[in-house]
């Protein structure tokens, strides 16, 4: 996932779009590119204009501004069979039998009725779902449910992938085996664009994130890259022995347990410098020293509340 | 497959193997002929469970007005009748248990219209209704045929204006019958379909199904294989109780002859009125898939069906009880021009009167005009809502859509700025 862009061109190019409904800006400005390869996080509270956004790359709703480039062009129909999209809940016809409506959905994307089929059995025997194929949607549990709009969503293994939440009302072996679906589709080449407030399964899914709040793009690039930047001035360090304040350019020390503090650096002191201190501290020996980065929901909270501060 | 007509099948196959919808659109064909059917096994069964077992003796017959032939005898079922010249000779029957009953028929009986039964215990109901039916044969008989058909069928009135100019004729009220059932079992199977398509359509608004689909196809492929296989689901459902109906010309025409084939539908007019039930059937579907877009909550939906119902139903009775007397007023011809009107008051009139051409045209551009132009809003109106969580109708809003929507010219239905 390194080096995308300098690799190949972005499968999605989504610039400056806007859209209002009457007086109520639902997206102002939002601008991402997302590429083959990679999956891309598109975050943010509530209300925030992250399914706006969607539908406009769908071609379901038009900009009222902006450029949408998917696959290399507008949306058409042929485009539109390379993309694949799962909508957060009721995306499927609850009287519908389950391979009924996986074959139907496969055929509105241009593929062979009996390839649907072969397909969609394929996927339903993967999610652990066979025995459900001649149910209605209706009797499902949420979570079967989930599985099958998952399954709709890839059967035609899109090279441009939407989901929304798709790990909503999982257990954590059938979320292990939708992560595995969408990873798969990932290294065929395929860019992913997730949405998802379990952020701990962004962090660990997602090469790159866009932050959206009120329309506008906040906050954007790989997850490993914003979260060093939202690294604090403290240090998380374990080992055996005693710590006292002696370090330098260390403001504060404080032991958490027997074998782990927390150090907080005074400013403009380099980590470096630290953990030179550290490696020749009499009486301790050191096991791990790591800068302590803040999740994704720390930068997600801090991030939308200081927006909200500062709106107030 | 082409995309519409997946949609297409889908939503066609979808409707026609739904239980409710098969339930009704078979069931209402049995339900005219199997309940009379049944209704008359039980009434049959329940009678003979209650009324004492059939007494097989003969019955007595005293003729004393001497207006009726002597009984036939062994023919009759199911108890054989015999006749008696004198009471004292039934009497004497009767005790020596040889009738089970007798018949006096007086002789005021032509004047009268009394019978008087004889019994020591009453027969069954089988023999009394054999025994009325004999009565009325034997009088039947008696009366010339001419009068009997008369009398059967009743009176027309023709009307004619002073200056010997026809009104209408006789004939004509089978005309107006013909036509008017066409018309009512068109406006029935309208309603039901309208129903399914505004329940349909309000649930895809409601679901999220929807982004799926138009996430693969364009919005006309979705809306023209949707709307047009929810329209052949009604008219499935239409083909299903013409056959009953079908069955019925049949009786009828086997039973009064095919010189009444003109007078049963104006074969004349046959391709104008499938144009107007079509036109109107289509924009009645229009009207109810435009329902279901906006998404009327809180039973507003059947609210205001209930309201085009009530409107419809004030078309019927002005278009049955005093159209085909005043087929020409200013109000008839307003009617016939009118989308909504003109399937009932123009059609009525078609057979009522006659119709100047330029009536008929414009009748029939304005028809189809509306139904173009509620196609081409529906289009807009699917854009603006049928995508959950749409912000509330506002006509303004719904304007600004159609006016930039151009939903019949571009690739995908809708125009970037």
């Amino acid at each position: 996932m390194l080096n995308l862009k300098s690799q190949n061109p972005p499968l999605l190019t989504v610039s400056h779009l806007r859209k209002t409904f009457g007086d109520k800006v639902a997206v102002e400005d939002v601008s991402f590119e997302v590429f083959g390869g990679e999956v891309f996080g598109l975050l943010g509270p509530n209300g925030a204009g992250k399914t706006t956004t969607i539908r406009m790359i769908l071609d379901i709703f038009k900009p009222d501004s902006g450029t949408i480039t998917v696959l290399g062009g507008p949306m058409n129909p042929a485009r539109a069979d390379r993309t694949g999209y799962m909508p957060e809940e009721r995306g499927l016809y609850p009287d519908m039998r389950v391979l009924d409506c996986l074959v139907y959905l496969g055929t509105l994307k241009g593929l062979f009725r009996k390839e649907a089929k072969q397909r969609a059995v394929a996927y339903l025997e993967r999610l652990e779902l066979s025995d459900q194929h001649k149910n209605k949607i209706q009797t499902l549990s949420r979570g079967m449910t989930q599985k099958v709009q998952v399954i709709a969503a890839v059967l035609h293994q899109p090279d441009l992938l939407i989901i929304d939440e798709p790990f909503a009302n999982l257990d954590p072996v059938n979320a292990q085996l939708v992560r595995d679906i969408i990873l798969e589709l990932r290294d065929r080449g395929a860019a992913i664009i997730m949405t998802s407030h379990q952020l701990s399964l962004v962090e660990a899914l997602c090469d790159r994130i866009a932050l959206i709040d009120e329309g506008k793009v906040v906050l954007q690039g790989s997850v490993r890259e914003i979260r060093r930047q939202f690294a604090s001035n403290i240090l998380r360090v374990s080992g055996i022995g005693e710590l006292d304040g002696n370090l330098p350019g260390v403001e504060m020390v404080d032991r958490q347990t027997n074998s782990d503090w927390l150090l907080t650096l005074a400013p403009g002191t380099e980590t470096q410098t630290v953990l030179q201190a550290l490696a020749g501290y009499p009486g301790f020996v050191m096991d791990r020293f790591e800068v302590a980065m803040p999740t994704l929901d720390e930068i997600f909270v801090q991030i939308v509340k200081e927006r909200k501060d500062f709106r107030s | 497959m082409n995309r519409t007509l997946l949609v297409f099948w889908r939503t066609y196959w979808g409707g026609i193997t739904r239980g409710s919808y098969l339930v009704f659109t078979l069931g209402l064909p049995a339900f005219f002929f199997l309940v009379p059917i049944a209704g008359s096994v039980i009434l049959l069964w329940a009678i003979r469970s209650v009324v004492p077992p059939t007494d097989f003796r003969p019955i007595g017959v005293v003729d004393e007005s001497r207006f009726f032939p002597p009984p036939a005898g062994s023919d009759t079922t199911p108890v054989e009748m015999l006749g008696f010249d004198t009471v004292p000779g039934a009497v004497s029957a009767l005790e020596a248990g040889e009738i089970q009953a007798y018949y006096l028929i007086p002789e005021n009986y032509l004047e009268m219209g009394e019978i008087t039964l004889v019994y020591e215990a009453a027969p069954s109901l089988e023999v009394d209704q054999m025994f009325e039916r004999w009565v009325n044969e034997q009088i039947q008989e008696q009366v010339p045929e001419e009068i009997e058909q008369r009398y059967t069928a009743g009176a027309y009135f023709a009307h004619e204006e002073a200056g010997g100019k026809t009104v209408f004729s006789a004939l004509d009220y089978l005309r107006w019958g013909g036509i008017y059932i066409v018309i009512y079992f068109a406006q029935v199977a309208g309603s039901f379909t309208s129903n399914y398509m505004y329940g349909t359509i309000a649930s895809e608004a409601h679901d999220r199904t929807i982004e799926i689909i138009l996430s693969s196809v364009t919005p006309r492929q979705f809306l023209t294989g949707k709307f047009f296989g929810l329209l052949a689901v009604g008219m499935t459902q239409l083909a299903v109780w013409v056959v009953p109906g079908l069955i019925g010309v049949g009786w009828f025409l086997s039973r009064f002859g095919e010189a009444y084939l003109p007078y049963l539908f104006p074969w004349e007019h046959a391709g104008l009125v499938i144009s107007m039930l079509l036109g109107a059937y289509v924009l009645l579907q229009v009207m109810a898939a435009a329902a279901g877009l906006l998404r009327i909550s809180g039973g507003a939906g059947p609210q205001l069906f209930g309201v085009l119902e009530w409107a419809g139903g004030l078309g019927i009775v002005y278009a049955t009880y005093f159209l085909p007397r005043n087929p020409d007023t200013a109000l008839a011809v307003v009617g016939s021009l009118f989308p909504l009107t003109a399937p009932l008051v123009l059609l009525i009139r078609l057979v009522a009167s006659e119709v100047p051409v330029w009536q008929i045209v414009l009748s029939q551009v304005m028809l189809w005009g509306t139904v173009g132009l509620g196609l081409w809003a529906l289009g807009g109106l699917l854009r603006r809502n049928l995508v959950s969580y749409a912000p509330r109708f506002k006509v303004i809003e719904w304007i600004k859509t159609l006016r930039v929507s151009k939903f019949f010219t571009t690739n995908r239905g809708f125009v970037s700025k």
